[in-house]
C-alpha cells in the first residue's frame, strides 16, 4: 500500500500573549490508503492543529502536506477534497437533515437526481432514515453525531478526519459508536486520521496510533506493539497504567538483565535493541497486570497491602513496597482467587518477560 | 507552558470573512461626511468665531444664571430618574425572573415593556397630562384640582415611565444569568431568603444595576419630548434649552454651545459604561448551568409586597396608554366629554401629508439604515480589520450623544456649502439611518460572534468557496439579527423626534413634530389621535416584519419554536 498523506517537517507556532508557542514541532508522519491513524495525546498537545493544517484551516509556520504525491500545504481548504468531522459536529443549524448532509453535493453541482439517491443511501448507511425532514436541535447527540459522519462521508473524501468525535457523548453510545464508525470506514475503505485523547478510544479504532507529547511524536505504532513496546517513558506512562521504578543494572545473566530496586534484585526481558552498561540507571516498567501476589516466601520482594478495590472483574492492590513507594497489582477475580486484605504482609511477583526496561 | 483545548481553540480565527476594500473606503467616506464632519462642524461652530479661538459662547452658558440652571436640572432629573427608574425595573425583573407569577400579570408586563418602545415619545407625557394636568381625570377624582404636575415632579414621573423598562430589561438579563446554583449553595448552607438576596443576589447583579443606572441616565439626559411638554419654565433643562435657543431666539451658536455641554456628560456616560462596566460583569455564559430552581426568591410577605408594587405600576401604565386612546375619541378633554370621530377626521386630512412622509422616511431609512449596520457589523467582527475599535466607535457616535446634539450639529453641516441638504428627505435619512443603525451593528456582531468557527470551516472543508459560505452559511444564520435591526429602525424613525426636529421643513414634515404642534396649541384630543395612528402604523409594520421574515426564512420558524 502507498502513502495517501505524507506530513514532512510539520510545524506551526503561534503567538499568544506577546509569546511563542509551538504548537507542532517538526512532525513527520504517513498514513496509508484505507488506514486509520490516531493522533493520541494529552490535550494542548498539538493533535487538533495536525488535523487543522491537514484540512487547511491552519497554515503550517514549516513544512509540507503532500496528499497523493502533490503538495497541497498552500491549497484552499475548499480544494482539498477532504472531509472533516468536528468535535461539536458543526452542523448547520438553519439546515435540516437532508440539507446538511447534501450540501457538500449541492456545492459540486450534482443533479437532483443523483443528490437525492447519494444523501438517502448515505442517510440509510449510518442509520438514519426517515429523520431527513428534522432539524438539528431536533435530534439527539448521537443523531447529531451521524449526520455529521453522513455529511463528511457523502463527498467521497480521499481522507476524513475527526477531531474527538465522540467526546460529546455518553460513555455507552462512544463505545457504541466507535464500533459504527470502525465498521463504516472499512466498508467504504476510507483512510481516516483521527485525534482523540482517549486511549481505549484510540487502541480500540486505530489501525496504528501516534502518540503525542508536546508537539512532538513520540512514537508511531500499530495498538499492540504501542502497549507491549513503548519506546518511551512517556507512552509507556500514558497508554495502559504501568508502575515505573528507577533501578541500577547490577549483571546480565542467561540473557536477562538484573536490575536492583531497592536493595533487591529483579531480572528483566533483554531487548537486542536496548543497550545498558552495568551501572547504568535505568527505568523499570511493570504493567499492573504482569504483578502476581503470594503469601509464600519464594519472591524478593515484599510489601504491605495499602488498599484493596473490587472492579468487577478483578482485585486492584495498591502495596507499599517502602514508606512513599507503591506498586498497583490488578489480579484477575474469580471464585478461587485467593483474596488479602489490609496491612497484610504479601511477596509480590513480577514475570520477567514482561518487565520492560529503558533509559531513565 | 501548557494550552488547554480551550484556548488551543481561541487561537483559531475565522477563516471564511472576505475582506472587501472598497467597502470599506466606502464605509468611512459615509461615516466621515454623516457623522465626523457634521460633529467636527458642530465644535467649530462653539469654539472659533471668524477663524479664531473664542470661548465666550461656552462661559456663556456656564455664567447665565438660566442656562446653569439647565445644566444642573439635567443632571439632578438624570439622577433621579436613573435611580428610581432601576429600582422600579430590579422589582419587575425580580419578580419575572425569581418568582412565578400569574399569567396576567405576565401579560401586564409584556405590554408595560412593549408599549413605551413602539410609541411616540410624547405618549406617556400626554396621557399624564391627561390625568394629572389642569382638569386631570384623577385629579377631580382626588378632589385637588389645583395640583400642578408641571416641572420636575412631572417630567420624572413621565420618564421613569417611559425608561425602567430598559433597565427591567437590562436587569432581567442580570439576574437570569446569574447560576441558579449560587443561590440554591447559599439557601442549603442555612441563609434565609433574604440573606440570600443581600449576600449573593445582589452583590452579583451589582454590575448589571450600575449599568441599567448609566443607561437610564443617559436616556433621561438626551430626552427631548418629555421635558419639553412636562417640564415648563421652571424647570429648564439643556435639550429643551438648546432647541428654544435655536428656534426661539435664532441663535444657533448658543444653541450649538449648549449641545456642546449636553454632549460631555452623556459621552462619558457611554465610555464609562463600555470601557469600565462591561469588564465587571460577572454573568458567564457557559451553556450548562443547572436549572432555576423551583423555590421562590422571597417569602409570602415579600412576595405580596413584590406582586402588588408591579401590579400597581403595570396597570396605572396600561392605564395611561387606555387613556390616550379614549381621550383620543372625545371632544374636549374634561370640558364636553362627548364621544367624537373629529380628531381622527383631523389627523387624516391636516395630517396626511405628515403620515406619507413619516412612513416614506422609515421605510427607506430602515432598508438603508439595516443594509448599513450589517455591513458594518461584518467588518467589524473581523478580528484583524484596521482601524477596526476606530470604526465602530465612529459609528456608534451619533447614537451615543443625544438627539438635540446630533440634530444641531447635522442643521450647522448642512446648511451651508459645500453640502446643502437641509429641507430634503436625505437628510432625515441620513440621520436616521447613521443614528439608528447601531442596533442592527450590535445585533450582527452579536450574532456572528455566535457562530462557531468550525461552523463555517465544515462548509470549506465540504467544498463551498469563501464567498458561498457566507452566502449560504454565515448570512442565513444572522437573519434573526438583521430582523431586529429592522425592527428597531423602524419604529425609532417613526416615531423619533429630538433629532429630526431640527431637520423638517415645509416638504418633509413628521407625524411627531405634528403631534408636538398639538399640544403646543393644546389640542390634546388630536395630539392623542395622531399618537393612536402612529402606534397602529408601528404595530403594523412590526406585523408586516415577521410575515416577511416567516415567508423568506421558513425553516426559522420550526426552530425557533423548539427552543
Amino acid at each position: 500500500m502507498s502513502d495517501l498523506i505524507l506530513l514532512e517537517h510539520l510545524t506551526k507556532v503561534f503567538m499568544k500573549d506577546n509569546e511563542t508557542f509551538k504548537a507542532v514541532d517538526d512532525i513527520s508522519l504517513n498514513v496509508k490508503k484505507g488506514e486509520i491513524v490516531a493522533l493520541l495525546g494529552p490535550s494542548g498537545c498539538g493533535k487538533t492543529t495536525i488535523l487543522r493544517m491537514i484540512a487547511g484551516f491552519e497554515r503550517p509556520t514549516a513544512g509540507r502536506v503532500i496528499l497523493e504525491g502533490q503538495d497541497i500545504t498552500a491549497l484552499e481548504p475548499n480544494k482539498r477534497k477532504i472531509g472533516f468531522v468536528f468535535q461539536n459536529y458543526a452542523l448547520f443549524p438553519h439546515m435540516n437533515v437532508f440539507d446538511n448532509v447534501s450540501y457538500g453535493l449541492k456545492i459540486r453541482r450534482f443533479s437532483q437526481e443523483e443528490i437525492r439517491k447519494k444523501t438517502h443511501e448515505v442517510l440509510e448507511m449510518v442509520g438514519l432514515k426517515g429523520v431527513e425532514k428534522r432539524f438539528i436541535n431536533e435530534l439527539s447527540g448521537g443523531e447529531q453525531q451521524r449526520v455529521a459522519l453522513a455529511r463528511a462521508f457523502v463527498i467521497n473524501p480521499k481522507v476524513l478526519l475527526m477531531d474527538e468525535p465522540l467526546s460529546n457523548l455518553d460513555a455507552k453510545l462512544r463505545i457504541y459508536m466507535r464500533a459504527e464508525i470502525r465498521r463504516l470506514q472499512k466498508l467504504l475503505g476510507i483512510t481516516c486520521i483521527y485525534v482523540t485523547h482517549d486511549q481505549k478510544e484510540a487502541l480500540s479504532i486505530a489501525d496504528r496510533i501516534a502518540v503525542m507529547n508536546k508537539g512532538k511524536i513520540e512514537q508511531v505504532a500499530p495498538p499492540f506493539e504501542l502497549y507491549t513496546e513503548p519506546k518511551s517513558l512517556f507512552v509507556a506512562d500514558f497508554i495502559g497504567q504501568a508502575n515505573i521504578f528507577e533501578g541500577k543494572v547490577i549483571a546480565f545473566k542467561d540473557g536477562r538483565l538484573e536490575v536492583s530496586i531497592y536493595d533487591r534484585v529483579i531480572s528483566a526481558r533483554f531487548t537486542s535493541s536496548s543497550e545498558f552498561k552495568i551501572g547504568a540507571r535505568v527505568a523499570l516498567v511493570v504493567r499492573p497486570e504482569a504483578v502476581n501476589l503470594t503469601r509464600s516466601d519464594e519472591s524478593a520482594l515484599k510489601g504491605r497491602i495499602l488498599s484493596s478495590v473490587f472492579v468487577g472483574d478483578r482485585m486492584e492492590y495498591q502495596i507499599e513496597l517502602e514508606p512513599g513507594h507503591l506498586i498497583h497489582a490488578f489480579i484477575p477475580y474469580s471464585q478461587e482467587t485467593v483474596r488479602f486484605s489490609h496491612g497484610e504482609e504479601v511477596g509480590i511477583l513480577i514475570d520477567p518477560e514482561s518487565v520492560l526496561v529503558m533509559p531513565f | 507552558m501548557k494550552f488547554s483545548n480551550n484556548e488551543e481553540h481561541s487561537l483559531k480565527k475565522a477563516v471564511v470573512r472576505p475582506t472587501a476594500l472598497p467597502l470599506l473606503v466606502v464605509l468611512w467616506a459615509l461615516l466621515g461626511l454623516f457623522v465626523l464632519y457634521p460633529l467636527g462642524k458642530l465644535i467649530y461652530v462653539v469654539f472659533v468665531t471668524d477663524g479664531t479661538l473664542d470661548l465666550s459662547s461656552i462661559t456663556k452658558v456656564f455664567t447665565n444664571w438660566y442656562s446653569r440652571k439647565a445644566l444642573f436640572d439635567s443632571l439632578v432629573l438624570a439622577t433621579s430618574v436613573a435611580a428610581i427608574g432601576t429600582s422600579v425595573g430590579f422589582v419587575f425583573a425580580f419578580g419575572t425572573t425569581r418568582m412565578t407569577l400569574p399569567k396576567v400579570i405576565k401579560w401586564f408586563i409584556r405590554a408595560v415593556i412593549v408599549l413605551p418602545f413602539v410609541s411616540p415619545p410624547f405618549t406617556s407625557s400626554i396621557a399624564l397630562t391627561l390625568v394629572l394636568g389642569p382638569n386631570g381625570l384623577l385629579l377631580r377624582l382626588l378632589g385637588m384640582p389645583d395640583f400642578n404636575i408641571y416641572g420636575f415632579l412631572g417630567t420624572c414621573l413621565a420618564e421613569v415611565l417611559t425608561y425602567f423598562p430598559i433597565a427591567f430589561m437590562t436587569l432581567s438579563a442580570v439576574l437570569d444569568g446569574i447560576d441558579p446554583n449560587l443561590e440554591d449553595a447559599a439557601m442549603s448552607m442555612g441563609s434565609t431568603r433574604w440573606n440570600t438576596f443581600k449576600t449573593v443576589t445582589l452583590p452579583l447583579s451589582l454590575p448589571g444595576v450600575g449599568n441599567a443606572f448609566l443607561l437610564l441616565f443617559g436616556c433621561s439626559l438626551a430626552d427631548f419630548a418629555t421635558p419639553l411638554v412636562m417640564a415648563g419654565h421652571t424647570f429648564p433643562v439643556l435639550t429643551t434649552q438648546a432647541y428654544l435657543q435655536i428656534t426661539g431666539m435664532y441663535d444657533l451658536k448658543g444653541g450649538a454651545a449648549i449641545s456642546f455641554v449636553l454632549l460631555v456628560p452623556a459621552l462619558m456616560v457611554y465610555l464609562l459604561q463600555h470601557y469600565w462596566l462591561e469588564r465587571r460583569s460577572y454573568v458567564t455564559i457557559t451553556g450548562k448551568s443547572g436549572a432555576r430552581s423551583s423555590l421562590e426568591g422571597a417569602n409570602a410577605i415579600a412576595k405580596v409586597f413584590i406582586l402588588g408594587f408591579i401590579s400597581v405600576v403595570s396597570m396605572f401604565i396600561i392605564f395611561l396608554y387606555s387613556i390616550i386612546f379614549v381621550g383620543s375619541l372625545i371632544k374636549v378633554w374634561g370640558v364636553d366629554n362627548s364621544l367624537t370621530l373629529e380628531n381622527y377626521a383631523y389627523v387624516f386630512t391636516v395630517g396626511r401629508e405628515a403620515i406619507k412622509d413619516t412612513v416614506l422616511i422609515a421605510l427607506v431609512s430602515t432598508v438603508l439604515g439595516t443594509i448599513l449596520g450589517v455591513t458594518i457589523g461584518y467588518l467589524v467582527s473581523r478580528k484583524d480589520l484596521a482601524f477596526r475599535k476606530t470604526l465602530e466607535f465612529t459609528s456608534f457616535l451619533n447614537y451615543v450623544l443625544p438627539g438635540t446634539v446630533v440634530g444641531i450639529a447635522y442643521i450647522i453641516a448642512f446648511n451651508s456649502r459645500p453640502l446643502v441638504l437641509t429641507g430634503t428627505m436625505t437628510i432625515i435619512v441620513a440621520l436616521c439611518a447613521f443614528r439608528y443603525d447601531v442596533p442592527a451593528i450590535r445585533a450582527t456582531v452579536a450574532s456572528l460572534h455566535q457562530i462557531d468557527p468550525s461552523i463555517e470551516e465544515a462548509s470549506l472543508s465540504l467544498g463551498a468557496s469563501r464567498l458561498a459560505t457566507f452566502l449560504k452559511v454565515t448570512l442565513p444564520l444572522i437573519i434573526p439579527a438583521v430582523t431586529s435591526g429592522m425592527r428597531y429602525l423602524f419604529v425609532v424613525s417613526m416615531t423619533a423626534v429630538s433629532a429630526v426636529i431640527f431637520l423638517v421643513s415645509v416638504q418633509w414634515s413628521l407625524l411627531t413634530v405634528r403631534i408636538l404642534e398639538c399640544i403646543t396649541e393644546l389640542l390634546f384630543a388630536q395630539a392623542a389621535a395622531f399618537s393612536v395612528v402612529l402606534l397602529l402604523i408601528v404595530f403594523a409594520a412590526l406585523g408586516l416584519i415577521d410575515l416577511l421574515f416567516k415567508i423568506a426564512y421558513p425553516s426559522y420558524l420550526r426552530q425557533l419554536r423548539r427552543s
